[in-house]
């Protein structure tokens, strides 16, 4: 009877104790979640004053007075200023000359050397025709109309029968291919520079300069 | 407890009444009452604190299942705001017109002050516009309440509280701010300083406005609305005029991309504004707006079967009618074709083909254009037109050159979209859903509409109109010159110069409006303030920034397909054909 009544007295003081404890839990819940949602409500009215403020700098009369002052030359735009693509000649490059992009991009250059040593070297008929197969496809319909770049990959006199697949055009698109194709195999030539740019930069002495000083102090 | 006490009574009484009993009551109950006299209190303890805990459980019960949702509305939710914002207004493409941005207004509890001459002299200095007796008064005053000045910016708000004067507060309201100026305040228009729409969509929308929510989208393009303010107020400015309305009109859909009415003023500024300010010229004003009322009268005649553009009509010499005179402004002496009516704006002209078709038909025609009673519209700043009770012969005349009668530039816009379109669709100022093709009830027939593509373009190549083209975009339009009235007369000098145009005109789609109130002939204008020299400039210049921003490339003016939509051929009595 006396043991009992302890017990139930026990357990009666531990439930209170965890409904105490809970219930001062939710009041500090219930505090922050008021807090944030304060916060919420002022900072939708900010984003409110901000965006009023922004649309009113981006009104068309307020940046119209701006050009006025700051872009002298800029006038409004006229009908005749207006053209489209197809008003534009086409100016197709003379056969002879090689397209201009091409002339200018060095690795491009490469890429076309580099293909017929690797074809010629290793296993000329599958890599040839990996690298021909898809040029063909994808400039079979225009390769006739736009400035089109020649490779010929295999020269191997005696097979008749690779030069309908070795020798394909290849549109810009295509030697990109190519390219990329390319750059797996001399990717460790150009990133060399850089990296030892880098070691060369750390390996020197670090000197207190002005712009280390301004990240300290940020820190 | 009490009822405890009185249970004891009866015992006592009796007592007093037999004091021999007295030893042998005692004796005899007295162990019994005490038994009793406990168990009876145990269970009026246990009643008592039976019901306390009941109400307990009860009250618990009803707060945390019934009140729930009433309690956590107390933890700042902010989809229980108190006060609902009234809702923004945006163009057409988002860009903000008007929005309620969160301000404090300030209020006092006169009871409250300790000085009040202090507080009144800290406020009038804090605040501008506030007088030192005015806020005195008011401080001094036996409410409990008195508003001293609503809406006040932030700085004014910590004025105020470093005057640190117990008895005044902040109630913290709602402000209406219009970022995009001044230039939409006539579309737009105003609330008062509680909120409520007096004008505009503002008065229009004033309900779902008031409930808050999603932004309404109007119709109006802002940039567009802007070129149209700009290129307005340089007219103004340049031809001296008193003021002026614009308006750009998709009509396909109905939709208004600008609608302009100067001298406007900035919505902030209503108390200070003038009543010429305020004055919405685009769609409450009513004007005899001249020539350009031969748009419809030339529709008219073509849809009453009456003529066609061939038609040749009288005009060498001044109508005479009565007391009245039909002159011509530049006289042609000869027989006009109505095409060249239209091109040459030949009052005389206008009027033998406004008889001829008869003034019966000719009023049916205009009252289903629209041209009898208010333009419906979301506004409710609607001009009623003014139209003769009797619709007599020489009325008519008039008519067709756009006097006797008088109605606002917006009856106009939906009257030429309906000639220009054949189809008669009401003006919104809210977005509508884009299409292809217009909308509306057809009102014109195709073939009407097709010639009046070509009169339009001819009078822009060939006619009054040729400041308003721009290259590439095939312009067409009408001029008008009115007289303004003063009192009974017309008064040469006061005119109203205005020019309506659309673009292109092989496939027009937009409406482009200009009117000048009072232009006065400038240096460069050679002693002219007509339609001509003053509006149709606005229109081209309009239309020329209108075009490229609208995406639309000009088109090529030799193009074969264009001029043919667009040409006409104009046969003059002496056998002469001109080409436009």
């Amino acid at each position: 009877m006396n043991r009992r009544f302890v017990l139930v007295a026990a357990l009666a003081l531990m439930a209170g104790a965890m409904v105490l404890n809970t219930s001062l839990k939710t009041r500090v819940q219930e505090d922050r979640l008021a807090q944030i949602n304060r916060e919420i409500a002022s900072e939708q009215e900010r984003i409110r004053v901000l965006t009023a403020e922004w649309h009113s700098l981006k009104s068309p009369g307020r940046i119209e007075a701006l050009t006025r002052r700051y872009i002298k030359d800029m006038n409004t735009i006229k009908p005749v200023q207006i053209a489209s693509l197809a008003d534009i000649p086409d100016r197709l490059p003379e056969p002879e000359t090689p397209a201009p992009t091409l002339a200018q991009a060095g690795p491009k250059t490469e890429t076309v050397s580099k293909p017929v040593q690797l074809a010629s070297a290793a296993k000329p008929a599958t890599r040839s025709t990996a690298l021909a197969a898809t040029p063909a496809t994808a400039t079979s319909a225009r390769a006739t109309a736009r400035p089109a770049q020649t490779i010929v990959a295999s020269a191997k006199p005696a097979a008749p029968k690779p030069i309908a697949t070795t020798t394909a055009t290849i549109d810009d698109s295509a030697s990109d291919q190519v390219a990329s194709l390319i750059n797996q195999q001399s990717a460790p030539a150009a990133p060399k520079d850089e990296i030892s740019f880098i070691i060369e930069r750390d390996s020197q002495p670090r000197q207190p300069d002005v712009v280390t000083a301004s990240f300290a102090d940020d820190r | 407890m009490t009822e405890a006490i009185d249970q004891q009574l009866p015992l006592d009484i009796p007592l007093s009444h037999a004091p021999r009993e007295r030893h042998a009551t005692l004796g005899r109950i007295g162990p019994h009452s005490s038994l009793a006299m406990a168990q009876s209190r145990l269970a009026i303890l246990g009643a008592v604190s039976t019901i306390a805990f009941l109400v307990v459980a009860l009250r618990l019960i009803d707060a945390t299942m019934f009140q729930a949702n009433s309690t956590i509305a107390n933890y700042g939710e902010p989809g229980g705001a108190p006060m609902v914002a009234r809702a923004d207004i945006t163009d057409r493409n988002g860009q903000m017109l008007a929005t309620s941005l969160p301000a404090q207004s300030l209020y006092a509890d006169p009871a409250k002050l300790l000085d009040p001459v202090t507080a009144a002299r800290g406020i009038a200095n804090a605040l501008p516009g506030i007088k030192f007796e005015e806020v005195l008064d008011k401080l001094t005053s036996a409410k409990r309440f008195v508003w001293i000045k609503r809406n006040l910016t932030p700085d004014e708000v910590y004025k105020v509280n470093a005057l640190g004067q117990p008895g005044l507060e902040f109630q913290e309201e709602s402000t209406r701010l219009y970022p995009a100026g001044t230039s939409t305040v006539h579309v737009l228009g105003y609330t008062d300083v509680d909120g409520k729409g007096l004008s505009g969509l503002e008065r229009a929308l004033n309900g779902p406005l008031a409930a808050g929510g999603a932004p309404i989208t109007s119709s109006i393009d802002l940039r567009v609305q802007h070129i149209m303010e700009r290129e307005l107020t340089k007219a103004i400015q340049s031809f001296s005029a008193v003021g002026g309305a614009g308006m750009v009109m998709d009509m396909y859909t109905g939709e208004m991309l600008a609608a302009v009415s100067l001298p406007d003023f900035a919505p902030g500024q209503l108390a200070t504004s003038t009543d010429e300010e305020r004055f919405n010229r685009f769609s409450l004003g009513t004007y005899e707006l001249g020539s350009v009322m031969k748009v419809i009268t030339t529709a008219a005649g073509l849809e009453s079967g009456h003529m066609t553009l061939d038609t040749f009509y009288d005009a060498a010499n001044p109508i005479k009618y009565g007391r009245f005179t039909i002159n011509d402004y530049h006289p042609e002496h000869r027989a006009l074709s109505v095409a060249e009516v239209f091109i040459y704006s030949s009052n005389i002209g206008a009027a033998r083909m406004a008889m001829d078709m008869g003034p019966a038909f000719q009023r049916e025609f205009m009252c289903k254009v629209g041209l009898c009673e208010p333009v419906k519209t979301e506004l409710m700043e609607l001009g009623t037109p003014q139209i003769p009770a009797n619709w007599s012969d020489i009325s008519s005349m008039t008519i067709a050159f756009g006097h006797g009668i008088s109605v606002t530039p917006l009856h106009l816009m939906q009257a030429t979209a309906a000639t220009l379109t054949g189809n008669l669709v009401t003006p919104t100022f809210l977005k509508r859903d884009d299409v292809t093709t217009p909308q509306g009830v057809t009102v014109v027939s195709p073939h009407t509409v097709d010639l009046m593509h070509r009169v339009f373009r001819a009078n822009v190549v060939a006619g009054s109109g040729k400041s308003a083209d721009v290259p590439g975009y095939f312009v067409g339009g009408k001029t008008g010159t009115a007289e303004k009235t003063q009192g009974r007369r017309y008064n040469r000098d006061a005119r109203l110069s205005s020019f309506i145009g659309a673009f292109p005109m092989n496939k027009p789609r937009y409406l482009v409006y200009a009117m000048i109130d009072e232009p006065r002939p400038n240096a460069d204008s050679h002693g002219y303030a007509t339609g001509g020299w003053v509006a149709a400039p606005v229109v081209g210049n309009v239309i020329a920034q209108l075009g490229p921003l609208y995406g639309m490339a000009p088109a090529d003016p030799n193009d074969p397909d264009i001029r043919k939509a667009t040409q006409l051929e104009i046969r003059s009595r002496q056998e002469e054909i001109e080409t436009y």
